[in-house]
Formats: C-alpha cells, structure tokens, sequence
C-alpha cells in the first residue's frame, strides 16, 4: 500500500509527524512506520488521519499493483 | 501513548517492594518484578482497562508475547528432557507446558467466537485426551471402558450440543463441577491433583458457557440489519 501522509501533512501547513501523533491519539513512531510503508493502519485510524489532514482516505493511501484483487 | 497513571503507581510500588524484599527479607519477593513488568499488559489482555497504546504497539505486543510464549514453550521442554535424561521424573514440566498451551487455545478459540463449534472443539479434545490416558493406563480391558466413562460422557454431551446447544451447555456446567469436586477434593489435595482437575474442568466449564452462548445466538434467518 503507497501512502501519500507526508505530502498532505506539508501541503496542510507543514504539520509535523509529533502534532499529527497528537491528532489522532498515537506515537510518532506509529505516524513514522505508516509513511515509511512498514504500517497498515486499522480502518479507524485511517479515518481519522484523513480528518486530521482534511482529505479522504483514498487521497492519503494508494493500494499499488500486487495489492488489487 | 504512554501517560503516568494509577497502574503505573501500582507497578512501580509493586516493583520497588519486590527489590526491597527481595534483598532484606526473601529472595522469592523478586518475583513481584515479573508481577510490576506483566502488571499493565494483563490488565489490558483482561479487557480490564482501555488500551494504553496505540495499535501498532498493540500490534508489537501481541507479537512479543506470542515470541515469548514459543520461547517458554522451548525452554520447557529442553528442561523437561534434561530432567528425563538424568532420570528424573518431568512431569510437573509438561503440566505447565500443557496448561500454558490450553489457556492459549481456550481464549482464542472463544474469542473467534463460533460458539458452537468452539464447544464442541473443547469437548471433542478434552474427551479424547481423556480416553487417551485412560486407555494408555489400562490397554483395552472392562477397566478402561469403565474409568472411560467420563471421557466418552464429555464426548456425548459436546455432539448433543449440535443440535441441543442448552442441553449440553447445563450437563456440561453440571459435569465441569463435578470433575472438580472428583479430582480435585476426593482422594487428597496436592498440587497434581488440583491441577489436572483444572486442566479437565476448567475447559468443560468454558465448553459450556460457549453453548450457553451458541443457544442464544439468533438464527441466521432471524438476523436484522443493525439500524
């Protein structure tokens, strides 16, 4: 799965990884593993960055070629 | 998201008794720093309290502890074949072995929540065990079908939850307490002897609780959408 987090977090005003943490209720480590890929976060927290970054779910993560059914 | 909190009080305190009395009054007391380390996440695995971490570190979790379990699992047995090997007996080793295995499997096995086919499962496999070791003692003999009696009781009751899930849920319940009276009060208490009565009852307890709820459990032509 691709991941788009780092963009919008600097296209909404260059959040950083510790405030979006804070946002949305976990570690920056997990904030961390999520744009490195090594992290597919639950349905929840999804929703939730998405709200956080004022986009849609299919904005910040991309399912990449192998992943499609 | 680690925040300071009374658990963490709690374990700390627990800790600290555990190093204070471990050096001044008995060695033993060391033991509450397994306590103060394992105090938080049995909590949490208890559904005691919300998570304190955020779901990846749940995630890390549920992995160490699985490492950890297969680790224990190993160094158990490398023990139990050390003590076999110098001619000593090692049962104490596979009971704590056998129950670490069940507890594992008993939880997952109601927490996928197929009820019926998890009391049945339970029963099938308590059952068996049980008609093994009668079977292993006494070899095909009138003895063995008689002391097997409970074993193929179990076995009974499981199948009649199929199609009767209260039936076998009251007998099992009924059964679960009378193998703990059996074995575990008559004929004296020690440790292997209370043991071996948890490791029967306490799973055709949990069978029958698991048919209580498989008896409750709305037909599929009944379901609604949730509204």
């Amino acid at each position: 799965m691709k991941t788009h987090l780092r963009k919008y977090r600097f296209e909404r005003g260059e959040i950083s990884q510790q405030r979006l943490a804070d946002m949305v209720q976990v570690s920056r480590q997990t904030i961390i593993s999520i744009e490195r890929g090594d992290y597919s976060p639950s349905v929840k927290l999804a929703l939730q960055l998405a709200e956080a970054l004022k986009t849609t779910v299919e904005e910040l993560f991309e399912l990449e070629d192998e992943d499609h059914v | 998201m680690f925040d300071w909190d009374r658990y963490s009080w709690i374990a700390a305190g627990m800790f600290t008794a555990g190093i204070v009395l471990g050096a001044t009054v008995d060695g033993g007391f060391l033991f509450l720093l397994v306590g103060a380390y394992l105090f938080r996440p049995a909590l949490l695995a208890a559904g005691v309290r919300r998570p304190y971490a955020d779901e990846r570190q749940l995630h890390i979790q549920y992995r160490s502890g699985n490492i950890a379990l297969i680790v224990t699992v190993i160094a158990i047995i490398a023990m139990a074949i050390n003590e076999t090997a110098q001619g000593r007996t090692a049962e104490n080793y596979y009971l704590i072995l056998f129950i670490g295995l069940l507890a594992k499997a008993l939880v997952g096995i109601v927490m996928s929540r197929d009820f019926r086919r998890a009391g049945l499962r339970i029963t099938l496999f308590i059952g068996l065990l049980y008609l093994t070791f009668v079977g292993l003692e006494h070899g095909p003999s009138l003895g063995m079908l008689i002391e097997g009696a409970p074993g193929i009781a179990i076995l009974a009751v499981g199948l009649l939850g199929l199609r009767w899930p209260w039936v076998s849920a009251v007998l099992l319940a009924l059964l679960g307490v009378a193998t703990l009276v059996v074995f575990g009060v008559f004929g004296g208490m020690n440790i292997m002897r209370v043991s071996v009565s948890i490791v029967l009852s306490i799973p055709i307890l949990v069978a029958s609780y698991c048919y209580l709820q498989a008896a409750r459990e709305p037909q599929d032509e009944e379901a609604e959408p949730a509204t």
